[in-house]
């Protein structure tokens, strides 16, 4: 099964290349989208897969690999969207489906990888199909971002491959079956050697920093945002983060048994509180919305490194803070490129009476800083409660008590340019608006904030279980 | 025969401190790609037999013969200069060089391994830091290309120190990851020509806050 769909994508990333027919690329995107959510649905209820060697299906990648489908849904109708209102020439709308389908292929790859070398192969593959996604508007400015993004990401992943192999050779003495991941968990256990694992470990997290934008490689995850077309940068900012935090959480998952767990946690909460700083001194010179929203990202990211070094109730809250806010920041950047077609701008100052222009988009950006910034009945506001409970019990205290000053801190940002999006007179007569911004574009982004709301209200006991099943194999 | 080899790679790595051509440079790097060559088929022979010819002509092919034509390739087409251009002399970066390996030796000696291959090891976090080092000291873009292939060239000697234990399908899969990887560096560094002349990585400073 999960070959065939390896090939289909491939076949239909390589039809779009030779055939640039319109009519073709509006048959072949919605196809895919049907494939990947009938895949997703045969894994969901049949929960085994072929090539076991190198592929499982747990309840983490069940989790991510649903939302993934969701995005892919509406990904794609953006997308088609955005390609229709810029008048591209059909080579570079080929260039970006086809990149687009073999992207969304790759992080189907990790979420499903249980092989640690098949995990960074498939890692690295998301970075190579990104390069023309960044790239579309071929701009100065995209080429940079494209150049930083790839080159600097190809090396992170380069250390997080170092990290592997020292993994291999630290546990040459004890020859377990398969290289997997579910193999390996109780190998680890017996290793003495901390400062292999230490190096391999902080190696591994400074390479997936760059995919899931916490601290140490997160610049070039924000300038990617910045300069990608909107439904790329959804993607940026929600699934692929979600890829890093996966290939993290795994590697936490399998070492949380051996000597370096307390060590790790310390890395991660020191990663985590480093990136909500960080956010926090940036936000306050942005003037590039999309870079706005990007440190909200990246401000998110740390919070659920801080909640894995929490442990306990927050591994839980990592979760299903990471479920919200990958419906959320979707709609948000959605939203954003209907924001951008009506100002032709990208600067927070040249933008206001949003709410006068698309009644529907500004309530959509309403809800999105109400989810965003915790206040009830967002789910954040449970998920954040659980994250800092478990920091106080945790013996973190004075962490957690920097964290929630910055945390207002970074809300008050937000919040003062969301509500100057939205209700300020625009200032600037000079920009002329773009054409006008159809109401029902925005219906979907409005109906996935209101599915978030009903989520975090009354939580489906099938999610819960799921979400719990996640992080069961964790040391109590 | 195999240390021999090794040593040569390490030599490798000083020149590449002090060259002052770009061609110099690539050709060092056909040089390291056969050298891996040698290393993977005196290593190497205990393993599967299909594996060994797949990482055997990969290492051939990509890494001494594809990978340096292509950079060849790249520079006469976009005009590139052929000085190297560092930030740091010549004199200096064999220093720091130097330092670098020393330090890959303490932090060999201080993972308390025991090892029965000290110097693969030794030798394969100098090149990945030699790459590391001519990355941020040189200010020409096609230089971060040649620093990262040597990096990687050290992480393909470190895992053929493990004896290299991937099953074939993810070896090839890495492998193919890296080419493409140095492929797309080659495309969009003959994009940069839009932005700069030079290519330069200072001409790469817009994006920021």
């Amino acid at each position: 099964m999960i070959l065939v769909y390896f090939i289909t994508i491939m076949v239909i990333a390589a039809l779009l290349m030779l055939i640039r027919k319109r009519t073709f690329q509006f048959v072949a995107m919605p196809a895919f989208a049907i494939i990947q959510v009938l895949f997703t649905c045969d894994i969901f209820v049949r929960r085994q897969i072929s090539f076991s060697d190198y592929f499982r299906v747990d309840a983490l990648g069940l989790i991510f690999l649903t939302l993934l489908a969701i995005l892919t849904v509406t990904t794609i109708i953006q997308s088609l969207v955005y390609l229709e209102k810029r008048k591209d020439t059909p080579e570079h709308r080929a260039h970006y489906l086809a990149s687009m389908i073999i992207f969304i292929g790759s992080m189907t790859g990790v979420f499903m990888s249980d092989h640690l070398g098949v995990l960074w192969v498939f890692a690295e593959a998301t970075t190579l199909s990104i390069a023309l996604l960044i790239y579309h508007e071929r701009t100065p400015e995209a080429i940079e971002a494209t150049w930083k993004y790839i080159f600097i990401s190809s090396i992170g992943l380069s250390f997080s491959f170092i990290g592997i192999l020292l993994l291999d050779i630290s546990i040459s003495g004890f020859h377990s079956a398969m290289f997997t991941f579910s193999d390996l968990q109780h190998v680890f256990i017996s290793i003495q050697n901390k400062m292999m694992l230490q190096l391999a470990f902080i190696l591994i997290v400074i390479g997936f920093s760059v995919k899931m934008g916490v601290f140490p490689l997160h610049t070039v995850c924000i300038d990617a945002h910045s300069v990608a077309p909107s439904p790329v940068s959804a993607m940026v900012s929600t699934s692929l983060m979600n890829v890093g935090f996966v290939a993290i959480f795994r590697f936490y998952i399998m070492l949380s048994h051996s000597a370096v767990a307390a060590w790790m946690n310390h890395v991660l909460m020191i990663i985590g509180f480093l990136s909500i700083l960080f956010a926090a001194i940036y936000l306050v010179k942005v003037k590039n919305f999309k870079r706005l929203i990007a440190y909200s990202s990246i401000e998110n990211m740390g919070l659920v490194a801080l909640a894995i070094a929490a442990g306990g109730i927050a591994w839980f809250a990592a979760v299903f803070h990471l479920i919200l806010h990958t419906l959320v920041k979707s709609g948000v950047f959605y939203q954003m490129g209907q924001i951008i077609r009506y100002y032709k701008t990208k600067q927070v100052y040249l933008i206001g009476g949003y709410f006068r222009v698309n009644p529907v988009g500004g309530l959509v950006m309403i809800f999105a800083f109400i989810i965003l910034s915790g206040i009830p009945p967002s789910g954040m506001f449970f998920t954040e409660f659980m994250i800092f409970s478990s920091m106080f019990s945790g013996g973190y205290t004075v962490v957690a008590v920097l964290v929630m000053l910055l945390l207002c801190f970074i809300i008050y940002t937000l919040g003062k340019y969301f509500f100057k999006t939205l209700f300020s007179k625009s200032e600037q007569e000079s920009v002329t608006p773009g054409e006008k911004i159809s109401k029902w574009e925005s219906v979907p982004q409005l109906i996935m904030l209101l599915l978030t709301i009903g989520i975090s209200i009354y939580p489906p006991p099938f999610l819960l279980e799921l979400v719990r099943q996640a992080v069961e194999t964790l040391p109590k | 025969m195999a240390t021999l080899l090794i040593i040569i790679f390490i030599i490798t790595l000083f020149y590449a401190a002090i060259s002052g051509r770009m061609f110099t440079l690539i050709n060092l790097l056909m040089i390291q790609g056969f050298l891996l060559f040698g290393v993977a088929l005196i290593e190497l022979r205990e393993m599967n037999v299909v594996n060994l010819i797949v990482i055997l002509v990969e290492t051939l092919v990509f890494k001494a013969i594809l990978v340096p034509y292509f950079l060849k390739r790249t520079i006469r087409q976009n005009n590139i200069k052929r000085e190297v251009e560092p930030y740091i002399s010549g004199f200096n970066s064999l220093i720091i060089v130097s330092v670098l390996i020393i330090l890959s030796f303490i932090l060999t000696f201080s993972l308390q391994q025991n090892f029965h291959k000290v110097i693969y090891f030794t030798v394969a976090f100098s090149a990945i830091l030699t790459g590391l080092f001519l990355m941020v000291s040189r200010k020409k873009i096609i230089t971060h290309i040649i620093g990262y292939i040597i990096l990687e060239n050290g992480i393909v000697l470190l895992s053929f120190s493990v004896g290299n234990e991937m099953p074939m399908i993810v070896n090839a899969g890495i492998l193919l990851d890296i080419l493409v990887s140095v492929l797309l560096f080659g495309f969009f560094l003959s994009k940069i020509r839009y932005i700069s002349k030079e290519f330069e990585i200072s001409s790469l400073s817009k994006l920021k806050d």
